[in-house]
């Protein structure tokens, strides 16, 4: 480890002047705004002190809880399915076959695409009229009629919830993929001499090795999940009826429906803090001393 | 026979049944996007599962997103010639122009990336200074802040200073996002750079930067490539930001322009916005098959230990 500061510092100063004027300060200005009036609808009151008012009206209105409930609602449906589904699909990939290499070149394919699209293409799957679910369901005898999945609170919210599966279990499958590639065979090995079966192997043994690995897609995925935005645009903008209206959605609605930016920024400032605190869970798991050559 | 063969032919049988449904999953859904793009409207806005459309294949809606044909043209029964117009006058006609903007917004966010987060990485690994730990942390904090969550402040800074409708809003915008995440990685690979080498360099008589650019670039490089693809593939499918922050369809993305197309109308125009939808997939499907094994190692190492 040498010491050059004055280099160091040249390197790392443009990211940082970068990272304040596009997070930083609007951090800081988003707290000052949280504090103050900030009614677009009324301009000359912009700016009045209001001290904790803003906090204490949004935290307690039914908007935010009802907001806070259905990313809790989305989350509570897609974690636990995208988390099983990703190290189904990462044990899967695991074992030897033909055409592994192929399943593993699509396997990024959902990870990849824009997320508009995806909410596209689910929103046309999905299409009360002509959607093919509705087709095969019908076909298959088991609805009477067709379904209107987006004028349905739940139907919605599981339709939202199953894009951002789609769109996630790809990335979740990698990580364990990659951490199931490090198990040492021979431990597997020696377990299955000593009678353990296939299952008991993996319960006592592998997932000693991806518990790490499954920790850390378990915050990063909720993480996601707070952020989810771009899909709900799409496919319910909100609706029906308020069902998929998330903590983010509720901030988009607060700042450009409403023009409310101060009740907006307290939304922010919540969402933030969310965020920051289960990232710091993430690298307390992960550990960065190594890295930094330490 | 016996019972080990059976066995085995077994558990063969059920992993190719698993790969097969695991495929249908990732895959399926893309596909009848595709499909459905290849149709005329009237083929598409009916009930039940028709895979084969009655008017034939054809590429008509790729033609009308493009604006190389008018509605008019549409052949007699394939659909509703107002909601074709109607999409030519609302979407194609930004189509190309957003494809324009969209790719150079990628590739410069992607170059900056590269070059910043590869000092940076470079700086957080080999050198100690002042708060090295703590603005390491905070960086890596700050990749996990939702955009959702800045920008009302974002949004009245770039109106104070003017950046609104902007490239260059877009691309800082981009750069809060993809930032902290190259830098996090290129620390990792340029910690699996052996120091020695530089040191050898170092006794030859090499200024730092010279053994920046003609030794560690150079072993740095598929960290690099994997940052640049990563950089533009999430510049290419960003919706948020681009949205929020422009008004003006001289820099408006594709991801904007596709998701205005289901706003079209009464209903949405079904052909075209599926050819639209496979038009913003191609690029991307394309990078990750090609870059498939870049963009393994780069997930992978920035989740995990690098």
């Amino acid at each position: 480890m040498r010491s050059y500061t004055k280099t160091a510092i040249a390197f790392i100063i443009p990211p940082f002047i970068i990272l304040a004027l596009t997070v930083f300060y609007p951090m800081v200005y988003s707290l000052y705004i949280s504090f103050h009036k900030w009614d677009l609808k009324s301009p000359a009151t912009i700016g009045k002190f209001v001290g904790l008012d803003n906090y204490s009206y949004v935290l307690s209105s039914s908007e935010f809880i009802s907001s806070l409930l259905n990313t809790l609602i989305i989350v509570g449906i897609s974690l636990p399915i995208s988390l099983i589904l990703s190290l189904g699909i990462a044990v899967l990939i695991n074992q030897k076959f033909r055409g592994r290499r192929i399943l593993q070149a699509v396997l990024l394919i959902p990870w990849a695409i824009p997320s508009v699209a995806g909410g596209v293409i689910w929103k046309w799957i999905f299409n009360p009229n002509y959607g093919v679910v509705n087709a095969i369901l019908y076909a298959s005898g088991l609805i009477e009629k067709y379904i209107a999945f987006f004028s349905d609170p739940w139907l919605a919210r599981i339709v939202v919830a199953l894009a951002f599966i789609y769109k996630g279990v790809p990335f979740g499958a990698l990580l364990l993929l990659a951490a199931l590639q490090i198990v040492p065979s021979d431990i597997i090995e020696s377990a299955k001499i000593d009678g353990a079966g296939t299952l008991r192997t993996f319960i006592n043994v592998t997932w000693y090795w991806i518990k790490p690995s499954f920790l850390v897609l378990l915050v990063l995925r909720t993480i996601e999940a707070f952020r989810l935005f771009d899909e709900i645009y799409v496919l319910t903008y909100g609706g029906p009826a308020g069902a998929t209206t998330v903590l983010g959605w509720q901030i988009f609605l607060n700042a450009f429906s409403y023009l409310r930016f101060d009740f907006g920024s307290v939304i922010s400032y919540f969402l933030a803090m969310v965020t920051v605190s289960l990232s710091l869970i993430y690298m307390k798991i992960m550990g960065t001393k190594e890295v930094l050559g330490k | 026979m016996n019972k080990k063969m059976l066995k085995r032919i077994a558990k063969k049988v059920i992993i190719y049944i698993l790969a097969a449904i695991v495929f249908l999953f990732l895959t399926a859904p893309i596909l009848w996007t595709f499909i459905s793009s290849l149709k005329y409207e009237a083929d598409l806005a009916v009930e039940g599962i028709n895979l084969f459309p009655r008017l034939g294949w054809t590429v008509f809606n790729y033609e009308i997103v493009f604006n190389l044909r008018k509605a008019t043209e549409l052949p007699a029964e394939a659909g509703s010639l107002f909601s074709y117009a109607q999409f030519l006058n609302a979407v194609s006609r930004y189509v190309i122009r957003s494809i324009f903007n969209t790719s150079l917004i990628g590739i410069l966010t992607a170059i900056i990336n590269i070059i910043l987060a590869g000092l940076a990485g470079y700086a957080f690994n080999r050198f100690s200074f002042p708060l090295k730990t703590t603005s390491f942390m905070t960086i890596i904090a700050l990749r996990m802040i939702p955009g959702l969550a800045i920008i009302i402040p974002l949004y009245i800074t770039f109106k104070n200073l003017a950046l609104l409708d902007t490239y260059v809003a877009i691309i800082l915008a981009h750069l809060f996002y993809t930032l902290p995440f190259s830098i996090w990685i290129m620390t990792g690979y340029v910690w699996s750079v052996p120091k020695e080498v530089e040191e050898a360099a170092r006794l030859d008589g090499c200024t730092d930067i010279q053994i920046l650019f003609r030794i560690v670039f150079p072993i740095l490089l598929p960290g690099i490539a994997a940052i640049g693809v990563m950089s533009f593939m999430f510049s290419w499918g960003e919706f948020f930001f681009a949205m929020v922050l422009t008004k003006s369809y001289d820099v408006r993305t594709l991801p904007v322009i596709l998701a205005s197309a289901l706003e079209v109308g009464e209903q949405f125009v079904y052909g075209p916005v599926n050819a639209l939808a496979t038009i913003s997939i191609i690029p991307s499907i394309a990078i990750s098959l090609l870059a498939q094994r870049l963009l393994i190692a780069g997930l992978t190492k920035g989740a995990i230990k690098a």
